[in-house]
């Protein structure tokens, strides 16, 4: 054992003369973490605006109510509507820049007072689905709403319609009275108090930022993966120096080589988890609830997925067919574990492989722990991953024997 | 203090080693000369316990390599072909590493490591990173590293190829030093003339079977009028060895 930790001390001393590299294997994955989620928006804050381009032909009372409707009220905060004449709007929705675009045409307000077919035309933006799928959504709604305002308040508006110069104050105050009290007759059908909607926001822990919170586990995972893949090349390098080959002529075990590497690893991937972990708390304010258990947790995780690394750079037959198999498995790996694309926005089924990848799996109990979601799954995580670290440890240790021996 | 007996090893139909014996007695310097694939460097791993020999029989020491091989690892010291040093520390820590690995450890180690850093020149670069060492330096380093601990046997695998003449004349005199202390030395060279001032004794193997064994003199008499007659201006092991394994052109 004391042999392991002078091996362990040796690498510890290589890697610490060489602190670029690891630091970029850490900058590597914060990049295209914060890149990712930029890209793909993740602030509970700031969520995506449809931008519309409207062409109003009609120029009417009852057009511009169809334009306020995405102006106006809650639904400002999700429409960004731009005016435009029809030719404009259409060639901004196939130009992709905006959403979509809705021309009401000249004899609207005609056809819905009348009733006559009104058209409402939408041409949605061919390279989004979200967005112009809710604007469509909406104009269904608005057109139901005009339809049952129309049955309702008919005689009033076909009134209002009549006056060739505008209602006079004792009509407008006759038409007011009349709303009224078919609003009250209406009262029951139209408001029944049966359901209730109770919007309930997540508790803010401090002053963190929920989005860089949830970045966490991500980054911490991604940098895990990168760096124990740079770790267990190292064995490939050791070889191609013959310093592997000068160690096995020391006496020193192929079993007590492998563990002194490992060792030093999971200490360099500690202080990385402790050095991530402390920034996010202290230098980005993050309020990381349960950090001792995740801290414990991510180590144990990152011990089973350095022994997995070791024995995967150990089925290839050369440094460079090592380097390949191991980016084969982390890169696949990190896109469906939830790194790249969160697993809550995944689909049913890739949800489900994300969360059974090594990586998705502990990201997900260390977004569990840091959000206090769920604290119960760790501890056994935590064994399950020793044990599995302990089984390819000794799997490399033979590989090693193997590849490594004869070198 | 090393004894080979019949050694033999095959690589699947490959037979690498054949049938080789000798012996290396303390305070002697074996010369183990054949061109390149001849086995020299498959004769050292079985001789430092790196792969097994299919069969035959190596002592070092009076300890099996094969039954005792810890023991018998112990008081090996080994100076491989490559530079086998990590680069990224200095001489210093690399000394340390190696000498910590072999058992050594607290004062003895402390104190071996700069009369041996003063002996192969590096004192004046103990703290600094080997990687920006010259050819020369890494060279002297990597035969510091195999005595650090004092070995009673070293096996010396081409310490001198491609150094300066300043280097190898310092390597060569650290060997003989070794020699006059009574370390049972094991030589693989491609230098005949080093060879010859050098060893005591010869060997000169091809194709895994040794073709020569014996001091200079028996050597050039064995080879007869052969080599005389080849020879100008006069017999040499150079001569003899290109007598012994062709002139043809290895890989």
């Amino acid at each position: 054992m004391i042999r392991a930790f002078r091996v362990a001390e040796r690498d510890l001393r290589r890697r610490a003369r060489d602190p670029i590299g690891l630091l970029l294997w850490v900058a590597i994955p914060l990049a295209i973490a914060v890149l990712v989620r930029l890209a793909f928006g993740g602030s509970a804050e700031d969520p995506p605006r449809a931008r519309l381009a409207l062409a109003d032909l009609d120029q009417t009372l009852i057009s511009r109510f169809v334009d306020g409707g995405f102006r106006q009220g809650p639904a400002a905060a999700l429409f960004e509507v731009q005016t435009a004449d029809s030719a404009r709007a259409v060639e901004l929705a196939k130009a992709g820049k905006v959403s979509a675009a809705l021309i009401i045409p000249r004899g609207f307000a005609d056809g819905f007072l009348n009733h006559r077919s009104a058209e409402l035309v939408l041409y949605k933006n061919p390279s989004e689905r979200v967005l112009p799928t809710i604007i469509e959504e909406t104009v269904l709604i608005l057109a139901d709403a005009g339809f049952y305002i129309r049955e309702i308040l008919g005689a009033p508006i076909d009134r209002v319609m009549a006056t060739q110069r505008g209602p006079s104050d004792l009509e407008v105050s006759e038409l007011s009275v009349e709303i009224s009290q078919i609003a009250r007759r209406a009262r029951p059908f139209l408001f029944p108090p049966i359901l209730s909607l109770q919007v309930v926001q997540p508790e803010r822990k401090g002053e963190a930022d929920d989005y860089f919170t949830l970045l966490l586990p991500d980054l911490l995972v991604m940098s895990v993966l990168f760096v124990s893949q740079a770790l267990a090349q190292d064995l490939w390098v050791e070889r191609r120096r013959g310093t592997f080959r000068r160690n096995l002529t020391t006496g020193v075990g192929m079993g007590t080589l492998v563990l002194g590497k490992i060792l030093a690893g999971i200490t360099i991937l500690g202080l990385i988890l402790v050095v991530v972990m402390g920034l996010g708390r202290f230098a980005f304010q993050l309020e990381l609830a349960n950090a001792p258990q995740a801290l414990i947790f991510a180590i144990a995780g990152s011990f089973g997925i350095l022994c997995g690394l070791h024995v995967v750079t150990l089925l290839a037959r050369t440094e460079a067919a090592s380097t390949v198999l191991t980016s084969f498995i982390i890169m696949p790996l990190i896109l469906t574990g939830g790194s790249f694309f969160p697993v809550e926005w995944q689909p049913p089924g890739l949800r489900w492989i994300a969360l059974h990848t090594p990586n998705g799996w502990m990201r997900g109990i260390l977004k569990d722990l840091f959000l206090e979601a769920d604290t119960g799954a760790w501890l056994p995580g935590t064994f399950i991953c020793l044990a599995a670290g302990l089984v390819l440890l000794s799997l490399a240790d033979r590989l090693a024997r193997r590849r490594m021996a004869g070198a | 203090m090393i004894q080979l007996e019949r050694l033999r090893k095959v690589y699947d139909s490959i037979v690498a080693v054949d049938d080789v014996s000798f012996e290396v007695r303390p305070g002697e310097i074996f010369g183990l000369l054949g061109p390149n694939g001849a086995g020299k460097t498959t004769t050292i791993s079985c001789l430092s316990g790196l792969i097994a020999p299919t069969s035959g029989k190596i002592t070092i020491d009076g300890r099996d390599i094969q039954r005792e091989g810890s023991a018998a690892r112990a008081v090996i010291g080994v100076v491989p072909q490559e530079l086998a040093l990590y680069l990224e520390i200095s001489a210093t820590e690399n000394l340390a590493y190696w000498g910590g690995i072999q058992g050594l450890s607290g004062g003895a180690l402390k104190q071996r490591i700069p009369v041996l850093l003063e002996r192969v020149g590096l004192a004046d670069r103990a703290k600094e990173p080997v990687k920006r060492f010259s050819g020369g330096m890494l060279r002297r380093l990597n035969l510091a590293c195999g005595l650090i601990h004092e070995p009673k046997v070293l096996l010396l695998d081409e310490p001198t190829v491609g150094i300066d003449p300043q280097s190898r004349q310092r390597v060569l005199d650290i060997i003989e030093e070794r020699k006059r202390q009574g370390c049972a030395i094991l030589y693989t060279t491609h230098y005949m003339n080093e060879a010859e001032t050098l060893c005591d004794h010869f060997a000169i193997i091809d194709h895994g079977r040794v073709l020569t064994r014996g001091t200079l003199d028996s050597l050039l008499a064995q080879a007869g009028e052969a080599i005389q007659r080849e020879s100008k201006p006069e017999p040499s092991l150079e001569r003899l060895f290109l007598h012994l394994t062709g002139n043809e052109l290895r890989e």
